[in-house]
């Protein structure tokens, strides 16, 4: 798959102590991929890192843009983020003129505006919040209209600091295939960084960082042959992850399987 | 005596919530409510009506002597100096602590919490979540606090450090302590609460005994509401395929059963 975004031995270091040495990965055109890294590894560091917040070694390239001084504005033109602390990052009272902001920041026509916000709502289900203001919105009803306000000036990719967090387990497996959705429907990628393994199920490719450096790669399925070694790493299985993995060792099951009643299915028919 | 509180009511959080937390418990609290309750009995958030006791009745007064007897510990905490070893001192004096006993209890904290001397001198902006946390969790336990409310940090700490605040409270329980925890992971809930409260937007769904909740017909049939994965594969198990898996609490336990009877 030809490479959208590439990152190449990123080093970064804070009170002279590397957060990362030699840190290397790609995305493709519309991939969803997630980077594994335990608490405390620098997940919202890289974020901001990957986002130009913080200056880098000119190591970043997006579509064959490297991410330096000078082109950092056509760079951010082209990239969408939602940060660890949704609620800071909302800029005023009401859903819709949060939609509107960056679009009329961007010179957008009204005809386009209105065509974008239709599009984007359509897409995360988030029509019926339009009007409503964002203190009143559940945590998974502002992680959806984050999402709609990074995705809504059409970045190439959007990058996601552990939005999973204070999500109930229900919420997180909506929001999950939802990322999955927009990386379909949408024509953008998807960075997403989390230190629980319930949240990459679906991702095209998966990255885990330990100590600054890549320490495995590949897809949820290869990871998961690592089992013990991410449990090394701090990051916990998701109970139903953890239960086939162990009937799966016993010779009952064969594969993952994430739905109870599926499980009990295949268990006894 | 425990925290006893009575037909407590708070806007369309929550109707009507009666339940008695005792000494020596982890009462578990499920659904977004839980949280208003716990900033209710922390004083940040004003009850309608009904009543909160902990040996007295929890009111204006009950703050300005004994807001030491309830610590809350969240992740929206924010430290009011730059540096660990201040942050511990600042909130000492607030509470007229002694001088001489002060330094001896901070490193007996923190090595409570698992952290060695040296965070002392350590600034927060460089210190993790999960470290944010274990040093919140002690400057918190400094006080000897009779309840202990932990918001819904488990999500920001890693599985090592989960461990850690799973033996921390392990600990506060032996020392007949009220511990609370809100969380949105109902499997980690159902795992190690002895009590559980599950909310279902104003309304209390089902209270009581942590077991016998989760595994109650109307809670496991609930779609509703987050039910524990353990309990869900069992109840399916017995109801459709007539399998006779016992409830259990831990994974292990369940593969153990399902090996029995495949």
């Amino acid at each position: 798959m030809d490479t959208l975004f590439k990152v190449e031995k990123l080093k970064f270091s804070y009170n002279n102590k590397e957060i990362f040495s030699d840190l290397s990965f790609e995305v493709g055109y519309n991939e969803l991929v997630s980077i594994l890294l335990p608490n405390g590894g620098g997940k919202s560091t890289l974020i901001n890192l990957l986002s130009g917040l913080l200056p880098s070694n000119d190591c970043i390239t997006l579509d064959n843009i490297l991410l330096t001084r000078k082109t950092g504005k056509k760079y951010l033109r082209r990239i969408g983020v939602i940060f660890e602390d949704l609620d800071a990052q909302f800029l005023t009272d009401v859903v819709y003129d949060e939609l509107i902001l960056p679009l009329a920041n961007l010179n957008y026509s009204k005809k386009e505006i209105k065509n974008r916000i239709k599009t984007i709502t359509s897409i995360l289900g988030i029509e019926d919040l339009l009007d409503y203001y964002v203190d009143s919105l559940s945590t998974y009803d502002k992680v959806r209209v984050l999402l709609a306000c990074s995705l809504i000036h059409n970045p190439q990719i959007i990058f996601l600091d552990d939005v999973f967090r204070n999500l109930t387990n229900s919420e997180e497996r909506k929001l999950i295939v939802l990322l999955k959705t927009i990386v379909d429907l949408d024509n953008v990628s998807i960075v997403l960084t989390t230190s629980d393994f319930s949240n990459i199920i679906y991702s095209n490719k998966v990255y885990v960082i330990d100590d600054g450096k890549l320490s495995l790669d590949g897809s949820v399925r290869d990871i998961l042959e690592y089992d013990n070694r991410l449990s090394k790493l701090g990051i916990k299985l998701p109970i139903m992850i953890d239960i086939s993995l162990k009937l799966k060792f016993y010779d009952l099951l064969d594969d993952i399987i994430f739905d109870e009643e599926k499980m009990v299915d295949v268990l006894w028919d | 005596m425990g925290l006893v509180i009575k037909n407590l009511k708070y806007k369309n959080k929550i109707d009507g919530l009666t339940f008695t937390f005792k000494e020596g418990e982890l009462v578990g609290l499920q659904g977004p409510s839980a949280l208003c309750l716990m900033d209710i009995i922390d004083g940040n958030l004003k009850k309608d009506s009904g009543s909160i006791e902990l040996g007295k009745e929890i009111n204006a007064n009950f703050y300005k002597k004994h807001s030491s007897d309830i610590a809350y510990i969240n992740v929206n905490n924010k430290f009011l100096t730059n540096r660990v070893v201040d942050e511990f001192k600042f909130i000492a004096s607030l509470r007229n602590y002694e001088n001489d006993i002060l330094d001896l209890k901070i490193n007996n904290m923190l090595k409570l919490v698992g952290l060695n001397a040296s965070y002392l001198e350590r600034d927060f902006y460089s210190l993790s979540s999960s470290e944010k946390i274990l040093i919140d969790i002690a400057i918190n336990l400094l006080y000897d606090p009779k309840v202990i409310m932990l918001g819904n940090i488990f999500g920001y700490l890693d599985y090592q450090n989960q461990r850690k605040v799973l033996g921390i409270i392990r600990n506060l329980k032996d020392a007949e302590k009220i511990v609370i925890l809100y969380s949105v992971d109902v499997d980690l809930l159902y795992q190690y609460t002895d009590k559980i409260i599950i909310f279902d937007q104003d309304k209390v769904v089902k209270s009581g005994d942590t077991m016998k909740v989760y595994t109650s017909k109307d809670v496991l049939d609930n779609q509703y509401i987050d039910r524990p994965s353990v309990a869900l594969i069992t109840k399916i198990a017995r109801d459709k395929k007539k399998v006779n898996l016992m409830y259990q609490r831990e994974s292990r336990d369940i593969i153990k059963d399902i090996y029995k009877h495949v």
